[in-house]
């Protein structure tokens, strides 16, 4: 049977109950036993403490009956004095076990033979009778008499010394049962004692052991299960942990392999992006190079159209090494550690409207940035982002008059928004989905020039922060792209 | 005074092509060294292997080495560029494709003199190389040649 420490609790409680039982018990049975000697005593001895002067006086009473009848020369009277003896004899039966049967029985005789003589000698008295014979018989009469006073005496009257006796005897056994009683209650107390002990150092042993395992799980460290002896409830919280520890270590596993897949992969795209870096350029370099070294050669021989020819060749390696270029800045934001730090926004953007302006200085382009916007990210990322909108609004702004760029935040639903808007180009709201993937473009590059990997850039930028990136826009109205960028503690501010 | 040479490091022949071609229209005039991957770079930097016993009192005036390189790296070449005594001095240019921070970090950690990216364009290229031309041949002097080997 399963020893639960449910069951063990049951055990000990039903021990304490038998233990208060058999102790209460024992008490009561005690003083039943006890009340029972007493009553015998207060049976035996109580009618006896007034039975003798009752019963002399009834004797008493007896005798005047006769001496009455005599003295009234009536023989009727005789016969209802002799009717004093049924008086004594009830007296002597109501004494009941005061009186031994055989005391009764030698009180019945004399008493008998008192009577007999009695009214024997008052009838012949009555009837004028003397002699000595009569005189013989009065004498025996009296003598009958006084042996039946002296055997009441006797009878009637109890032994001071046996009655002590008793008291002792009771006295004794309630102390005997006292005592036994108070053995009982010891015995019960310790063995109450022992097993709760038992009960609870097994309990708490148990708990060490779940403790110390527990703590061990909490470092991390799954080598080893808790063990724990027993089958009761504590035992099963330790499967259960065991259980636990085993699938945590489990997922641990899992999640190392991951990441050892991960870094594998991400080992793989690295030395990719590298051999792109160097292998996909050099034959751009080839014909780009060799084009070019075809025009300033030959210039001579060649006619309009084949320099034009030649220039587009050259044009379209440039174009290809811009791609790439691009495309390894989106796997650079991908792959980049982030080192988060407090970024003057702010500054950012005035750098780099700053840098666009000196690189076409003949553009007019009205630049606001509101004061003192800072976030928490990458400085190097955030950098590449604002080169990313800023130069995007300023691209789209070429054909408009006046150009205006703002860069803000604002608070939605209690969230910081930063926003970068123009009023430039715009773009159709049904095509937004499309901004933000890599070599989408809305615009036709003969207007506006890009390679399309900007924005999916920007994206990515605001992904790594763990922030959200959209665009409201119309066709010739302008863009404004909003971004949010979770806060030192992780929420999105 | 002879000029001293030119070493270039370089395994893709478009690229030789095009760089002998710029540092010719930049009218510099020095002898250039061509090696092809890094083993053979070494060999002429050492006067090992096919280049035993050349005259090892000529030392190039400045090496441009390509990082992507057969059999051994263009790291591992200024590395071990750097440890020789013979050649710790010697002005190298390191000349690639990529402009990956890392490449960039390990040269200069390596002891580059110079990072020079490639740029497609061929226009940039050729003024990426005279730069590097005017700058290594023309206006650097290099640390004197040994004289002689131990």
């Amino acid at each position: 049977m399963r020893m639960t420490i449910r069951r063990r609790l049951m055990v000990v409680v039903a021990i304490a109950a038998v233990a208060c039982g058999l102790f209460i018990g024992s008490g009561e049975l005690v003083a039943l036993r006890v009340e029972g000697q007493m009553r015998t005593i207060y049976a035996k001895y109580l009618p006896m403490l007034e039975l003798e002067p009752l019963l002399q006086d009834q004797l008493e009473t007896l005798s005047r009956g006769f001496q009455d009848a005599v003295a009234s020369r009536d023989l009727d009277s005789v016969a209802a004095a002799s009717a004093g003896r049924a008086r004594f004899l009830a007296y002597v039966d109501a004494a009941g076990t005061a009186i031994d049967a055989a005391d009764a029985a030698r009180l019945r005789a004399a008493l008998d033979a008192y009577c007999t003589s009695a009214s024997d000698i008052s009838r012949r008295l009555i009837t004028g009778e003397t002699g000595e014979d009569l005189v013989d018989a009065v004498r025996s009469m009296q003598d009958e008499r006084l042996r039946l006073s002296s055997l009441i005496a006797k009878t009637a009257t109890f032994d001071q010394g046996q009655l002590a006796q008793a008291f002792a005897s009771v006295t004794r056994a309630q102390r005997d049962a006292t005592s036994y009683q108070a053995w009982i209650g010891v015995a019960c107390v310790i063995s109450v004692l022992v097993l709760s002990l038992g009960l609870s150092r097994g309990v708490l042993r148990t708990l060490e052991g779940l403790t110390l395992g527990f703590a061990r799980f909490g470092e991390g460290d799954f080598s080893r299960p808790i063990v724990v002896e027993g089958r009761d409830e504590l035992a099963d919280v330790a499967r259960h942990a065991n259980q636990m520890a085993a699938n945590l270590d489990e997922l641990g596993r899992q999640r190392d392999r991951a990441e050892a897949a991960l870094k594998l992969a991400n080992r793989e795209l690295e030395a990719f992006s590298y051999s792109v870096a160097h292998d996909l350029r050099a034959p751009l370099r080839g014909i780009n190079g060799f084009s070019r070294a075809l025009l300033e050669d030959f210039r001579g021989d060649l006619n309009d159209e084949a320099k034009e020819y030649l220039d587009r060749i050259a044009a379209g390696a440039l174009r290809m090494g811009e791609l790439i270029d691009a495309l390894l800045d989106l796997s650079r934001v991908t792959r980049a550690r982030l080192h988060r730090d407090s970024v003057d926004l702010t500054a950012l953007a005035n750098g780099v409207f700053k840098q666009l302006s000196a690189s076409q200085p003949d553009r007019v382009v009205d630049f606001v940035a509101s004061e003192g916007v800072g976030a928490y990210g990458d400085p190097l990322l955030l950098r590449a982002l604002f080169d990313n909108l800023i130069g995007n609004a300023w691209k789209f702004t070429s054909r408009r008059s006046p150009a205006r760029i703002e860069f803000g935040r604002r608070t939605e639903d209690g969230m910081a928004v930063y926003f970068v808007c123009d009023n430039g180009a715009g773009f159709d709201p049904a095509s937004a989905g499309r901004l933000f993937s890599p070599f989408q473009r809305l615009h036709r590059s003969d207007e506006f020039p890009g390679t399309g990997i900007g924005l999916a850039t920007v994206q990515r930028i605001v992904g790594r922060h763990g922030g959200r990136i959209w665009a409201e826009g119309e066709v010739d109205r302008g863009a404004t792209f909003f971004f949010t960028l979770p806060d030192k503690s992780g929420d999105e501010s | 005074m002879m000029r001293a040479p030119l070493l270039l490091v370089e395994d893709n022949k478009d690229d030789e092509l095009l760089t002998l071609r710029a540092l010719k229209k930049h009218n510099i005039l020095n002898e250039i060294v061509i090696a092809r991957d890094g083993a053979e770079a070494l060999d002429y930097l050492f006067g090992t292997g096919p280049y035993a016993g050349r005259d090892m009192h000529v030392m190039p005036q400045v090496v441009l080495l390509d990082l992507n390189l057969p059999r051994i790296g263009g790291l591992e070449v200024l590395r071990r560029v750097r440890e020789n005594p013979a050649t710790r001095y010697l002005a190298v240019v390191v000349l690639t494709s990529s402009k990956e921070d890392e490449d960039v970090i390990r040269s200069y950690s390596l002891g580059a003199n110079s990072f020079v990216r490639k740029p497609v364009e061929f226009n940039e290229f050729v003024e990426a190389v005279k730069a590097v031309g005017l700058f290594w041949l023309v206006v650097h002097h290099g640390a004197p040649p040994r004289r002689d080997i131990e």
